[in-house]
């Protein structure tokens, strides 16, 4: 008799895989076409998550040669399967896997859009927390300059050569003025995305403020995360006046303190 | 050297209708009609929510708080995969272990079905062999789950297309066995019984007068599809997309002489249509649920089973 783990297995290449495999264990040749039932089910189920994530993706390309793409993404992977049921977690990998698919190669900007309607989707759905105002952020900061703060989850920082943010827009709005003004050979641009109490924000940075955004919510000490900016002139006071933009825009919600003597430590 | 977290506490949360789901008819709760619960609060007796839908923050997260304060709620998963030959996904079931404790629904339902294999969710809950090595890795998962979540879940038929050459135990014994060894629920979808037993030949009579009756804590009645296969045969696909099939209808007014009311919902997942068109459908299972109140059916949980046999073969 098939052990269960051996059908599941069989089952799992028969739904995923490329081709319909011939046999799972306990299951006759008559089955297949049954068995075809939970491949569309499955397969429908990850396109629609998708769709649901990348909608601007999807109109820039059509619905054919998305889904096309999808199937594609689902196959070759890596990331083309989902890990755990919770669907919108699906997709953090569809970005890479469009740079690198040979039919979007004469979108070059597609992959960046998708980058974009991927930190979108993350902000929708992070975990609620406080957001924290600059004065609770002080005190628990305490001065001190190796403090590492905590972001918001919702907030993702993204430097694209493409102005993503222009075309995704344009293309939700269905600006097409808007998206005929797109400048596809301007220079790089530097977003925040994050959700506040109204929905989800895309903001263009510019450099200084983007670094210092990004060093801050990648956990470095306060210290750290202030050594030379790119501010161009460099001041002190612009460095300051950045890092009180950063703390008063209520994109944290603690702070970590090193602490070399933890309570209950038993050498202490 | 150590870091100490300092982190604000989560804002408090309202309080929380307390009580049972009534034994009356509820609608599956969809994104497409957030709005109108969340706006006008229309009548309808109660609510079950996927609970995979809800595990993120933000917006949706928000409109299900919102709602869960007006409305007894049952949280119904996907994706725990209770069937799978390589155990539980911890780091799921914690997550659906916190939004139960958060939300508190007044019931929590599974499938009997597998989804995950090798760390991937194939998305569509698979049928399992019925063998003795299944069912001890079901009910394994079944108390995996009850201990987690501090509380006792209901588990649901599936529908399937597919029978296992070396499957041993009729579904139906399978379920009853589950719901015998772990404590857990029964989850009777009514729909799901008719597809398969229309797909496989089974006796749908058959199928509810065998479940344990005490068990039963809620029916699913939802919409399916049928489709002709190369090989000449008709396959019934529980695909959640039109109204409740007259025979569906037919087996639930056997399924409420058999256990009595019982809370009952109506499923819609596929071309979801406007809300009164569910409520609509919810109507017409409330209907029935008062004729068998009147016929004095179940008033305490439902007629024991060899009484349900007798009636069923009368």
């Amino acid at each position: 008799m098939p052990a269960l783990l051996e059908v599941q297995q069989a089952m799992s290449r028969c739904l995923l895989g490329g081709e319909m495999p011939t046999l799972v264990p306990g299951l006759d040749a008559a089955a297949l076409e049954r068995l075809s039932i939970y491949r569309n089910t499955c397969r429908s189920t990850l396109l629609n998550a998708l769709r649901l994530s990348f909608p601007a993706v999807q109109r820039l390309v059509g619905e054919e040669f998305f889904e096309g793409a999808v199937q594609c993404f689902i196959d070759e992977g890596p990331g083309g399967i989902p890990d755990s049921a919770w669907l919108y977690e699906y997709g953090g990998e569809f970005a890479a896997f469009l740079a690198s698919f040979p039919p979007a190669a004469g979108l070059p900007y597609l992959s960046d859009v998708a980058r974009l309607e991927w930190a979108v989707n993350r902000a929708l759905h992070a975990p609620d927390a406080e957001r924290l105002d600059v004065v609770h952020l002080a005190s628990l900061i305490g001065g001190r300059a190796d403090a590492r703060l905590i972001p918001h989850a919702s907030i993702c920082l993204l430097s694209l050569q493409y102005p993503a943010d222009r075309i995704w827009r344009a293309v939700l709005e269905e600006d097409d003025a808007a998206l005929a003004a797109v400048n596809l050979s301007a220079s790089p641009v530097r977003l925040l995305i994050e959700r506040d109490d109204t929905g989800v924000q895309v903001q263009r940075l510019h450099e200084a403020a983007w670094t210092l955004a990004k060093r801050l919510c990648a956990g470095l000490p306060l210290c750290e995360a202030l050594d030379s900016i790119p501010s161009g002139a460099g001041s002190r006071d612009t460095t300051a006046a950045l890092l009180a933009e950063q703390l008063s825009a209520r994109r944290f919600i603690g702070a970590r303190l090193p602490d070399c003597t933890p309570p209950g430590d038993p050498e202490s | 050297m150590s870091i100490d977290t300092l982190r604000a506490t989560p804002p408090g949360t309202s309080p929380i209708p307390a009580g049972a789901i009534p034994r009356a008819a509820g609608i599956g709760l969809r994104f497409p009609h957030h709005r109108r619960f969340m706006e006008e609060r229309p009548g309808v007796a109660w609510l079950e929510a996927h609970a995979e839908n809800y595990l993120g923050g933000g917006t949706v997260r928000h409109c299900l708080d919102a709602i869960r304060r007006d409305y007894p709620l049952s949280l119904h998963g996907v994706g725990l995969s209770l069937g799978s030959a390589e155990g539980l996904d911890e780091r799921h079931l914690q997550r659906i272990a916190a939004l139960v404790s958060e939300v508190q629904p007044q019931l929590v339902s599974e499938h009997l079905s597998w989804s995950v294999v090798g760390g991937h969710y194939l998305a569509d809950l698979l049928p399992l062999p019925m063998t003795e090595e299944a069912l001890g890795v079901v009910c394994r998962h079944v108390m995996q789950v009850q201990e987690q979540l501090g509380r006792r879940i209901l588990v649901e038929n599936p529908s399937t297309y597919v029978q296992f050459e070396h499957s041993s135990i009729p579904e139906w014994e399978f379920l009853a066995e589950v719901a015998r060894r772990t404590g857990c629920g029964v989850l009777c979808d009514v729909n799901n019984i008719y597809v398969s037993a229309c797909n496989h030949g089974w006796s749908a009579e058959t199928y509810l007068r065998s479940l344990p009756a005490a068990a039963i804590e809620e029916i699913h009645l939802a919409g399916h599809a049928t489709r002709a296969l190369d090989d000449g045969s008709v396959v019934r696909i529980d695909d959640h997309g039109s109204r409740v099939a007259p025979p569906v209808w037919g087996l639930y007014e056997q399924a409420l002489q058999l256990y009595g009311p019982k809370p009952t919902l109506i499923e819609w997942d596929t071309d979801i249509p406007a809300l009164e068109v569910l409520m609509d459908e919810a109507a017409h299972a409330q209907h029935l649920i008062e004729g068998v109140r009147l016929d004095g059916v179940g008033l305490e949980g439902g007629r024991r089973p060899e009484e349900a046999c007798h009636a069923g073969a009368a």
